[in-house]
């Protein structure tokens, strides 16, 4: 609330009180970066033996990978970042970013990872309608000439009608 | 006696208490304070003049100078326009070369959307209005504020050069692959929008932090005024977004100089990626351009129909919803790009969603005025031009968002006058309209009533011809960016660019206006159209270098007029204390005379004994 409108710059010192930073004991924040550098060991030993064709993760190589990273995305964002023992609205607003970049990713994969099946999509494909089409139409004219029409009379009745004007 | 150019000396204990009885207190009107003191007379007031405004902090001296930078350049970007159109008045090349014509339009665009129109709002009546509708001294950061301007006239100064260094003829798209191969600025025109973007996120930021944390004491949430909320949501918009579209820059740039394969194919890139970044950023950006005009429509809605605004609430949280929505829309940009056609219905569907936060507020506008006392001024003969335009801008928006429909329509004139109705018939009207509604606490004058309406009328009725005869032309396959035509094409064509002449001609009476008010204006009172909000019932015109003398307490809802005219300056109806909701019982509130004003509340506030002592000068 502004209750000080004609008081520019004066901080009470004593309401940055629980502002301050949480100090983390140097065995945790050890412990974090040996995770990390052990994750990193994981991920580059992983696509080494995938390489090698000693494991087979075949299509879920990448979402592995993805899950590695992710995982120490997380322990630098609680801890390093220290968002664990900060206020939850920052943490709010990272997981929201987080939020939005898995939307871009979400629809922009929607669009690569279906490209060029157009055909899929429309209940019968338009070049399969059209040679239907086409094949429909061979056929009439094949068999126009059976049902051409007969004439029934060949010949004119000369007798029912009287030719003179 | 030496110039007080400095900002208002910084007090440290508490104020003797004040010698003025409530609302009665000396004026520093801050467009003359801070600046050399009244004895400096002549030529020698210009330098100290010049730098107390270059190096202000004050969110009102930074409003007015956005307000005169997005004015050029929406001047510059309109004459850019009228060449446009005068090219096309017959087919074949006139006085623009098939290459000129494209570097013009361009030019137009790449100005109209990032220099003009997404910092219009926000960065002049926004600045200007947020802190003293919220009832307080300043923005959070009031530095940071004017590092937003800065930032601004650098991307603009860049832009600047990149037209000198021959412009570019992209569009302001800057799709790839041909922006990866034109030998045409694209680089520093990148640079200039990477570069004012940020503007746009610092503004942002500035306006969440002071929403949040600083609103006056009774001010709660369901007591903000619309175009906060408006703001509100358009902030956030322009924080999660803006980043985007300096990413994109970027990564273009990568690409052109160090040949890193992103989007050009021949490079190993997806030339439709660049397309997803792009409208990642700008489908959200047009509602950045399209929710502070929201904004000010509910103000003006509220205030000339004289009643609450209808479905307080819904048009708030409608503003959210479409902050939201609009971020899940951009592949309907994208239907004949190539993109696959599982994300084309899936966008093509949500784009339909979006349609009906949108509807909700047209409707409730359009309710407000139900049984209101519908006071035509010019501010609120913009808003209605906005009602129509914006309605047809919105509903072509779903058609050209149905995916079978788009397949024809994209690229043609019909998308162009889609985006001009919702851009310019939006947001361009709904600007205008609040610079009339807000120019007198701005600048202390009214401006003529008689030469506004007369302009509303020519601005309408230019702007209908301009455009809807490319409704027209696209539909009938006119495709957009092209410099010549068919024959078939012609009438309308001429058409057009003659209704160009009468919207340019329109735009200049307003102008005219403006200026003509600085000048010749009747000054203006406190409260000229009687509304409800702490700008209009709690500051002076032109509001005083500290917007208030004491802070304001807020005791009533942003659209309870009739408060302002029963006797004891309150009504006692416990139920209508916030924003929402209409009242039935009473009717719409008294229709004030403008150069007399309506009833203002200074003496509701809380006195801190804060209040600056009386200069000695005075
Ligand atoms: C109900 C709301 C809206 C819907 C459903 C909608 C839908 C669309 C669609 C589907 C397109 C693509 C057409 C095409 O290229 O084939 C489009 C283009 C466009 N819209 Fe909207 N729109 C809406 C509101 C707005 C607003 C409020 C603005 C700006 C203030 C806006 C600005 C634009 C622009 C600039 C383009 C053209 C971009 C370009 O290709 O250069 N639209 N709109
Ligand atoms: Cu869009």
């Amino acid at each position: 609330m502004a209750e000080n409108v004609h008081n520019t710059s004066a901080h009470d010192p004593a309401d940055h009180g629980h502002h301050g930073h949480h100090i983390l004991s140097a065995k945790l924040l050890l412990t974090v970066f040996f995770s990390l550098v052990g994750l990193t060991i994981f991920t580059v030993g992983l696509g080494l033996l995938e390489q090698n064709e000693i494991v087979h993760l075949g299509a879920f190589s990448v979402p592995v990978a993805l899950a590695i990273a992710g995982v120490k995305a997380t322990l630098v964002a609680m801890f390093f970042m220290a968002l664990k023992y900060d206020n939850k609205v920052n943490l709010l607003a990272f997981s929201l970013s987080i939020v939005f970049l898995v939307v871009f990713f979400v629809f922009t994969f929607l669009d690569t990872g279906f490209r060029g099946s157009f055909d899929d999509f429309s209940a019968t494909p338009i070049d399969q309608t059209q040679l239907e089409e086409l094949r429909l139409q061979e056929r009439n004219d094949a068999i126009l000439p059976d049902f051409e029409a007969q004439p029934l009379l060949l010949q004119g009745d000369t007798a029912l009608i009287d030719p003179t004007p | 006696m030496s110039t007080t150019t400095a900002a208002a000396p910084v007090r440290t204990q508490s104020a003797p208490a004040p010698k003025h009885p409530p609302g009665h207190e000396p004026v520093h009107n801050y467009l003359l304070e801070p600046g050399p003191s009244p004895d400096v007379r002549g030529l020698a007031r210009v330098w100290p003049t010049v730098k107390a405004w270059v190096t202000t902090v004050d969110h009102k001296r930074i409003g007015v100078m956005y307000l005169f930078a997005v004015s050029f350049f929406f001047a510059v970007a309109g004459i850019a326009a009228l060449l446009v159109r005068a090219e096309l008045m017959n087919p074949g090349s006139d006085f623009l070369t098939a290459d000129e014509y494209n570097r013009m339009f361009t030019l137009h665009g790449v100005m109209m959307v990032f220099l003009f129109i997404v910092p219009s709002i926000p960065g002049s009546l926004g600045n200007f209005v947020l802190p003293i509708m919220l009832g307080v001294k300043d923005v959070a950061f009031p530095k940071l504020n004017l590092a937003s301007f800065y930032v601004f006239i650098a991307g603009a100064s860049i832009a600047v050069y990149a037209i000198l260094s021959g412009g570019i003829d992209t569009g302001w798209t800057f799709y790839t692959p041909y922006s990866d191969e034109t030998n045409t600025a694209v680089l520093p025109m990148t640079m200039a929008v990477f570069v004012a973007g940020f503007a746009s996120i610092l503004t942002g930021i500035n306006f969440i932090v002071t929403i949040h944390k600083m609103r006056a004491p009774g001010l709660t949430w369901n007591r903000l005024p619309l175009f906060i909320w408006a703001l509100y949501a358009v902030s956030i918009v322009q924080v999660l977004a803006t980043p985007v579209v300096g990413i994109t820059m970027i990564l273009l740039a990568m690409e052109r100089l160090l040949n890193i394969g992103i989007f050009d194919p021949a490079l190993g890139g997806d030339p439709v990626l660049f397309q997803h970044f792009f409208w990642f950023y700008s489908h959200p950006a047009v509602y950045i351009m399209i929710l502070p005009a929201f904004g000010v429509i509910s103000e003006l809605m509220g205030t000339f129909s004289r009643q609450k605004v209808f479905g307080y609430r819904a048009i708030a949280l409608s503003s959210v919803a479409i902050a939201m929505l609009g971020f899940l829309v951009w592949g309907h940009h994208m239907f004949v790009s190539g993109q696959s056609p599982l994300s084309s219905i899936v966008f093509s569907l949500i784009t339909f969603l979006i349609g009906v936060p949108s509807g909700i507020k047209v409707l409730n506008w359009v309710w407000t005025m139900y049984r209101g006392s519908v006071w035509l001024t010019t501010p609120m003969l913009y808003a209605l031009s906005f009602l129509f335009l914006f309605t047809i801008g919105g509903l072509t928006g779903i058609m050209v968002g149905t995916l079978a429909v788009d397949v024809h329509l994209h690229d043609t004139y019909f998308v162009v006058a889609h985006f001009h109705y919702v851009m310019m018939g939006g947001t361009v009207m709904a600007m205008i309209g609040g610079l009339f509604y807000w120019w007198p606490k701005m600048f202390g004058r009214m401006m003529s009533e008689t030469w506004g309406r007369i302009s509303a009328g020519v601005v309408f009725f230019g702007f209908n011809m301009t455009f809807f005869t490319q409704f027209i032309l696209g539909s009938q396959g006119m495709p957009r960016r092209y410099f010549t035509y068919l024959p078939e094409y012609h009438d309308l064509h001429q058409v057009s660019t003659i209704g160009s002449w009468f919207l340019g001609l329109g735009l200049l009476l307003v102008l005219g206006n403006m200026i003509w008010s600085l000048f010749k204006g009747k000054p203006a009172p406190g409260n000229p159209w009687g509304a409800a909000t702490l700008e209009w019932t709690h500051a002076t015109s032109p509001p005083d270098h500290h917007n208030f003398h004491r802070t304001p307490l807020v005791t009533h809802g942003p659209y309870d007029y009739g408060v302002l005219f029963s006797g004891d300056g309150y009504s006692g109806d416990g139920a209508g204390g916030d924003g929402s909701g209409g009242d039935g019982s009473r009717g719409p509130a008294p229709i004030p005379n403008p150069e007399l004003g309506a009833p203002q509340e200074m003496e509701k506030s809380i006195d801190l004994g804060l209040a600056q002592p009386k200069p000695s000068r005075d």
